[in-house]
């Protein structure tokens, strides 16, 4: 069969060919050949299946061949196998391959020829191929006619276009039907205009035209746009759908706008919004009730509960019924013990006096009868049979009992802090004051006290050598030293008041004689009169107001606010010991403290009268010695010119008499009736007093800019280094270090020239950062400033409506972007310009 | 001789304008309106102030955002309470003005006034226009423009520039409105003395001013004779409204000066160094004895301020609401009087002062000291701002011009020294003592001594010079002066009481009632405590310039980076490290494993510069710790607590 299948293809190719070219070229065989013989015998028997042009061919072969003997089962020589009448070869049904491409070399070979010639001609001529092939172009497809032809199965001439459809075709069975002519005529004066279409373009080129054309047009739409949006640009706000209205959004109107959508609210709504609910309303709500209704299982659930509640409840009796009857005595000792732990965690005060007094009523009753000290007939017996002789038992009761008895009667603070607790605290010095004998325990108590502090008075007023070496001789130390001595001598003093008053009380209350009081002790001179004389002072400028009290009070108030001041010139004059003395600056100077001061302590002695109090005396002079000590402690400092130094001593000189002043406020005091006039030397100082004011706040300058630009360094070498020769020394430091320490000075000169004070002798201007300030400042430029200049004065106009008429306040401060909350912003319309 | 004074008989009623914003404005001009026309009708002279008001008032509409609106309105009103008799009197100017024509062109909408009213209308505003050329606006303009605007011209930025352009812009629309309505508001002008002949302003006496003016500020001139309870000190609400003072030996009295009448007074037996008021007449402090006490108006005692010591001198910061004081110890305390906080307490350790002064300009504060020194102190720093040495001897008083670029002190050199605080030089220096000096609102200088004393004026504010003299009857020692507020009255306080004396160009004849209103009512006071408290400054904003405030800092040296900085940095560093560009080398040598390894190299260096810089500080205390113990001999070093290492 494959044989047979190959012989058929070979068959109709050499057909095709023939028919195609017309010539007499070779057809080469291929495959088993047969012998002519055979071929001959072949051909006889099968004359439908050969045509003759096979065997011309055959004829033209002159080449010798390999001839194959044709098989015995083929050459039908005995005629064994029944003929087969039907050589038209069926192709099964389901054969599909039918445009195979022969690859037979042969085939090839005329193909090659013909395409050959074909080359040449187009080369020739250069016109494409298909214009010489002409209808000889065939497609070289056998197709093979598996169905009859039909309307559904178009033979394959009509595929091919030999029996092409014409539009004549289309249009003859319309002949005779309206508008038949009509059609015709157009078809044929479109035959008539045939004209030739361009191809269209390729795609990708038709897509970069549209592109470009869309892309100019749409530029130019844009450009429309332009002045809009460099007007939007511009302008300082922008406004977004001025026009629209919200509407309103309050709650209640929100709230009215509410439809149910889902199950549940319509469920809630039909409920709510009921017919029934809504008509009893609608009454005097009589029908409410009956909208009540409660159902009965309702009724029996709450009922059940509630007797469950009962029956509980009547259990719970029970149970504390039966607890109170219990009588087991450590059962109620624990409980108790409970309880009162609870108490004593809450820490009740009353509670807890309550304790505390039982405690105490049970330590009086062991005190009074000493149940715990061996006094039972048991203990007693015990101890008369001797302790050692006893068992451990025995022996050990007797001490727990001992124990307790000590843990009763142990002293305690009792609760209430009376006189009997405090005496049993007080010192042994009054153990033997008897409780009769009170008041004059008391007075000589004080009187005690009284002898005490004058004594300690006394020493120091004798003892004011201070240490003239050593640590303690140091200014400071002195000074502390003697604040303290002073703070200690008020304190004294007060003290001493203190007893002397409450003697004097103690002398009324026991109707003693005034003489009794002043024989105690010829100290009392002191205080007593003082006293007398305080009241009476006071009574008097109180009674007194005409010109003269009030004059002097006055007059003294400003006298010692002069002697403040002069004293702050005394002060700092103490220090200046060898300045040049100018005659003429001495005398001009000399009348700006010179002349109040004259003045007022004239007129002080004028005033100066009979109230000339002793204490007031005392603290003058004292304050005058002070004065004195503080000179000798000058001199030993040398002549040292510190401004804190001098500013210290104003200061607590300040404080001194400022005490004077108030003081003096109370009415008891006028001082300085031992005020010397200054001397020369004292007042040329104070002339001079503010000439080392320019020195001093140099010096202050110089430690600032020391501290905030410290001096370089001195270049040093190590010792013994570089030092070994003379030539070593001769050369010196290395000129690096040199040249470094040159550097660091430049660079300190040029820092302290940058500062704003650098030509300002008499100024300092703090270069320190206040680091609270400084989130007042921003540490970069915003972003869109390049400048600091442009941003600082873009900065300088305030904004408030404070600083503003209201014709621009709004345009200062508007926002950038004004729009109404909750509407979207539409994107920009164009609009014509009118 | 003439005496005008600020707050005479003619006392102008004063409308405040509330400029609130756009929404209010035709509210708000409206009523203005009423207020200013009904005012002239009262007291009008000349029909030109009224014409000049309306027109300042259509100006104003004119400038304002949405002059329609309110354009109808205002000329209803103007037709009603400007008689057209009045309007018709000006005269007609025929100027050339944009502003007109828009004028005209809205003029068509109101159909109540009558043609003629709108004719003068224009005029009144042509009128306007022309006053407007005058270079006293102009300086006005400049005033309200606060510096000028920077050059734009070099700005590359093109949209800030217009931005900037645009803000410039509106600055100046509101200079200039703001410049036109001066002239409605602050119409009084401010007294002053005017010599004759061969007359001098300091030989006029207190009685011969007295003869000439009226019966108001007549009552201004008293003598309060108080012998008994010592010097005394005097201070005055910032509206000058109410007066406090304090006798040293423990008097303390309110008075209010309108009525003359004591609000309070009482005694505290005790020594009373200063008082001065708080933010208003209900509180006041008092530097006592011991401690320093706020009372209230009743004289209760509302607290007692311990930590402050024994104060000399109090200087209330209302802006900031921060007492300050200064004590014997010469320690300067600031509390916040809000919470109670103290803020600041700082030595001055310059010696004890009684000086201290307040510059209302900034708030800064003050203090004169026995070395000549003056020290400006704010409330966050421990260090004096500026330190000035001013004379040679103890300073006794020291007083600042409202405007805060001058300052006078005295010393005991004899000498009063003027100081231009913008270069810390002296401008002048006068011979004469001064117990206490004080500047007025318009820069007059009272400078007194004993029982004496001067009144100093100036042209140009350099060069001052004797204006006035007044001397207190003989052995009266004054304590204290000062300037009322928005009155042309000087207070003294002196050893036999206090006096008040007419000074005529001292105050300010325009108050704002925003800032300070003598005539303020129980509710005015109370929203104005509350506004006050809002508006309270946080005590750091305290700044020798306060317009400093939100410019760029100063970054004056190398400051020592913060951790984050220096985490930035590097960040950065590693950053630049990882993108390196790898330059392409001979074969062999741009291995992809070289290049890694290369760049985690560069990578690392760029770490450890950073690493070294932290760790160099504990590397450096470590050793020093070890050469410590290494110190020690050797049979002492087992004795080292092991707690050190």
């Amino acid at each position: 069969m494959a044989e047979t299948k190959r012989k058929k293809t070979l068959a109709s190719t050499n057909s095709l060919k023939r028919r195609k070219g017309g010539d007499k070229e070779k057809n080469w065989k291929k495959g088993p050949h047969l012998p002519n013989a055979l071929q001959k015998e072949l051909n006889s028997l099968n004359p439908t299946n050969r045509s003759d042009e096979e065997i011309h061919s055959d004829e033209d072969i002159d080449v010798y061949e390999y001839e194959e003997n044709i098989p015995e089962e083929e050459s039908k020589k005995n005629r064994r196998y029944d003929p087969v009448d039907n050589f038209e070869y069926e192709l099964p049904k389901d054969f599909e391959d039918e445009d195979v491409a022969s690859d037979d070399d042969e085939e090839e070979k005329g193909d090659s020829d013909e395409e050959k010639h074909a080359r040449m001609l187009q080369d020739i001529t250069g016109l494409p191929g298909d214009a010489f092939e002409g209808k000889k172009k065939k497609k070289d497809v056998v197709v093979f006619e598996a169905y009859p032809e039909s309307e559904y199965n178009p033979s394959r001439d009509v595929l091919d276009g030999d029996g092409r459809i014409t539009v004549d075709d289309l249009l003859n069975p319309l002949h005779g039907k309206p508008g038949f002519s009509k059609i015709r005529k157009d078809v044929q004066r479109m035959d008539k205009k045939s004209m030739s279409i361009q191809p269209p373009l390729p795609k990708p080129q038709q897509q970069k035209i549209d592109r470009r054309s869309a892309y100019v047009y749409s530029k130019k739409k844009l450009h429309e746009y332009e002045a809009l949006v460099k007007k939007n640009r511009e302008a300082p706000t922008i406004y977004f759908d001025e026009d629209i209205d919200v509407g309103y959004s309050t709650v209640g109107a929100i709230a009215a706008e509410f439809r149910p959508r889902t199950e549940f609210e319509k469920k809630m709504d039909s409920l709510i919004n009921g017919k029934e609910l809504s008509e009893a309303h609608k009454g005097d709500g009589a029908r409410l009730l009956e909208l009540n209704k409660v159902s009965l299982e309702d009724v029996k659930e709450r009922q059940d509960r509630l007797s469950k509640m009962r029956n509980l409840l009547f259990r719970h009796e029970l149970k504390a019924k039966r607890i109170k009857h219990i009588k087991s005595k450590t059962y109620r000792r624990l409980l108790k013990k409970d309880k009162s732990k609870a108490t004593e965690i809450e820490i009740n005060p009353e509670a807890a006096k309550e304790l505390a007094e039982k405690e105490e009523f049970k330590r009086a009753e062991e005190r009074m009868t000493l149940k715990h000290k061996n006094t039972s007939k048991w203990a007693k017996r015990i101890k008369k049979r001797g302790v050692d002789v006893q068992d451990d038992g025995t022996r050990a009761a007797i001490s727990e009992q001992l124990q307790q008895h000590a843990l009763l009667t142990r002293k305690r603070n009792s609760m209430h802090d009376d006189e009997t607790s405090s005496s049993d605290d007080s010192t042994e010095d009054d153990d033997d004051i008897s409780g009769d004998e009170d008041d004059a325990s008391k007075l000589k108590l004080l009187e005690n006290g009284k002898n005490r502090t004058l004594e300690v008075l006394g020493e120091d007023d004798d003892d004011n050598d201070m240490p003239k070496s050593g640590v303690l001789s140091l200014p400071f130390m002195v000074r502390g030293q003697k604040k303290k001595k002073e703070a200690a001598e008020e304190e004294a003093r007060l003290a001493f008041q203190d007893y002397d008053s409450s003697l004097k009380q103690l002398d009324g209350d026991e109707d003693f004689k005034d003489s009794a009081g002043g024989s105690l002790s010829g100290r009392k001179v002191y205080g007593g009169a003082q006293k007398k004389q305080v009241p009476q002072s006071k009574k008097k400028v109180k009674a007194n107001t005409d010109n003269y009290f009030d004059n002097t009070d006055s007059e003294e108030e400003e006298e010692d606010d002069d002697d403040d001041t002069m004293d702050k010139h005394g002060r700092m004059t103490y220090t200046q010991k060898d300045v040049n003395i100018d005659p003429n600056i001495l005398r001009e100077e000399s009348e700006i403290g010179h002349d109040p001061l004259f003045k007022s302590f004239d007129d002080i002695d004028k005033d100066e009268g009979p109230k000339i109090k002793y204490e007031v005396s005392l603290s003058a002079t004292n304050s005058l010695k002070k004065k004195r000590n503080r000179k000798d402690c000058n001199q030993i400092k040398g002549k040292k010119s510190q401004v804190a130094e001098v500013a210290s001593d104003i200061e607590e000189h300040g404080d001194d008499d400022d005490e004077e002043g108030g003081g003096m406020v109370d009415g008891m005091i006028t001082s300085g009736t031992d005020y010397e006039l200054p001397s020369q030397d004292d007042l040329i100082r104070r002339a001079f007093a503010g000439d080392d004011v320019e020195e001093d706040f140099e010096m202050s300058k110089q430690e600032i800019l020391n501290e905030e630009n410290p001096e370089p360094e001195k270049p040093v070498l190590l010792p013994g280094w570089g030092q070994w020769t003379h030539i070593q020394k001769k050369r010196g430091l290395p000129s690096w270090m040199l040249a470094e320490h040159e550097r660091a000075k430049k660079k300190r000169d040029q820092d302290l020239n940058r500062r704003p004070d650098a030509h300002l002798k008499h100024v300092i201007i703090s270069q320190k950062l206040d680091k609270k300030a400084e989130k007042l400042q921003t540490k970069v430029l915003p972003y869109p400033f390049k400048d600091k200049e442009h941003f600082e004065r873009s900065n300088r106009m305030p904004l408030g409506p404070e600083f503003n008429p209201a014709t621009t306040i709004g345009s200062l401060n508007r926002p950038d972007v004004v729009k109404k909350p909750g509407v979207s912003i539409k994107p920009i319309k164009l609009r014509k310009h009118h | 001789m003439v005496f005008p004074l600020s707050n005479g008989t003619d006392s102008t009623i004063h409308m405040r304008v509330e400029f609130v914003g756009a929404s209010h404005t035709r509210l708000l001009f409206s009523s203005i309106f009423v207020g200013r026309s009904s005012s002239l009708h009262h007291l009008s002279s000349s029909d030109d102030a009224c014409n000049d008001a309306a027109a300042a008032i259509l100006n104003d509409i004119a400038d304002s955002d949405k002059p329609d609106l309110c354009y109808a309105e205002t000329l209803k009103l103007l037709a009603i309470n400007l008689p057209l008799t009045q309007l018709q009197t000006t005269p007609e100017h025929t100027h050339p003005d944009n502003d007109s024509l828009i004028l005209l062109k809205r003029s068509q909408a109101p159909d109540a006034v009558s043609p003629k009213a709108h004719s003068h209308l224009v005029n009144f505003h042509k009128n306007m226009e022309i006053q407007d050329f005058s270079d006293d606006i102009d300086v006005k303009v400049k005033k309200y423009q606060r510096g000028e605007s920077a050059d734009l011209e070099g700005l590359k930025d093109k949209k800030l520039k217009g931005q900037l352009a645009n803000r410039e812009e509106l600055y100046k629309k509101s200079a200039n409105a703001a410049a036109k309505a001066e002239k409605w508001l602050m119409q009084t002008e401010s007294g002053l003395l005017e010599p004759e002949g061969i007359e001098k302003t300091w030989r006029f006496s207190q009685q011969s001013i007295a003869q000439e003016v009226d019966v108001a500020s007549r009552k201004n001139q008293f003598d309060i004779i108080l012998p008994d309870l010592g010097p005394y000190t005097i201070d005055y609400t910032s509206s000058g409204r109410y007066m406090l003072t304090a006798g040293r030996k423990g008097h303390l009295a309110i008075m209010d000066m309108h009525t003359l009448k004591p609000v309070k007074d009482f005694q505290v037996r005790e020594t009373v160094r200063d008082a001065v008021f708080l933010h208003n007449e209900l509180f006041f402090a008092a530097a006592q004895k011991k401690y320093t006490y706020i009372y209230n108006r009743a004289g209760t005692e509302l607290h007692c301020l311990k930590e402050h010591g024994a104060v000399l001198k109090l200087q209330f910061l209302k802006n900031h609401f921060l007492l300050s004081s200064i004590n014997k110890s010469s320690h300067l305390r600031y509390q916040d009087i809000t919470t109670g906080q103290i803020v600041g307490n700082y030595r001055t350790a310059l010696g004890r002062s009684d000086v201290l002064q307040l510059n209302p300009y900034n708030s800064v504060i003050t203090s004169g000291h026995s070395g000549g020194t003056v020290c400006m102190w704010k409330p966050t720093t421990s260090t004096p701002l500026i330190k000035i040495l001013c004379h040679h001897g103890p300073v006794t008083a020291i007083s600042f011009h409202p405007n805060g670029h001058l300052m006078a002190t005295s010393g005991m050199d004899k000498k009063i020294k003027i100081w231009d605080l913008r270069t810390y030089k002296t401008l002048q220096t006068l011979p004469g003592n001064a117990k206490t000096l004080s500047f007025s609102q318009k820069g007059l200088l009272a400078a007194s001594t004993g029982s004496f004393t001067q009144i100093l004026q100036t042209s140009d504010s350099s060069n001052y010079n004797r204006y006035m003299i007044h001397t207190m009857a003989k052995g009266y020692q004054i304590n204290r002066i000062q300037f009322r507020p928005y009155e042309d009255v000087l207070g003294i306080g002196h050893s036999m009481g206090f006096s008040s004396i007419l000074v005529p160009g001292s105050g300010e004849p325009n108050f704002d009632s925003w800032v300070a209103n003598p005539f303020e009512t129980v509710k005015e006071r109370r929203e104005k405590e509350v506004r006050v408290l809002l508006d309270k400054l946080p005590p750091e904003s305290v700044m020798l310039d306060p317009t400093k405030v939100g410019n760029m800092r100063e970054v004056k040296r190398k400051e020592k980076k913060t951790k984050a900085e220096v985490e930035e940095e590097k960040a950065a560093a590693v950053a630049a490290a990882k993108n390196v560009a790898v330059k392409k080398k001979t074969k062999g040598r741009s291995k992809p494993s070289k290049v890694a390894r290369k760049k985690q190299e560069g990578i690392e260096n760029a770490k450890r510069g950073f690493v070294e810089e932290n760790e160099g500080r504990d590397n450096k205390k470590k050793q020093k710790r070890i050469t410590e113990v290494n110190e020690l001999p050797i049979a002492l070093q087992p004795f080292v607590s092991k707690k050190g290492k």
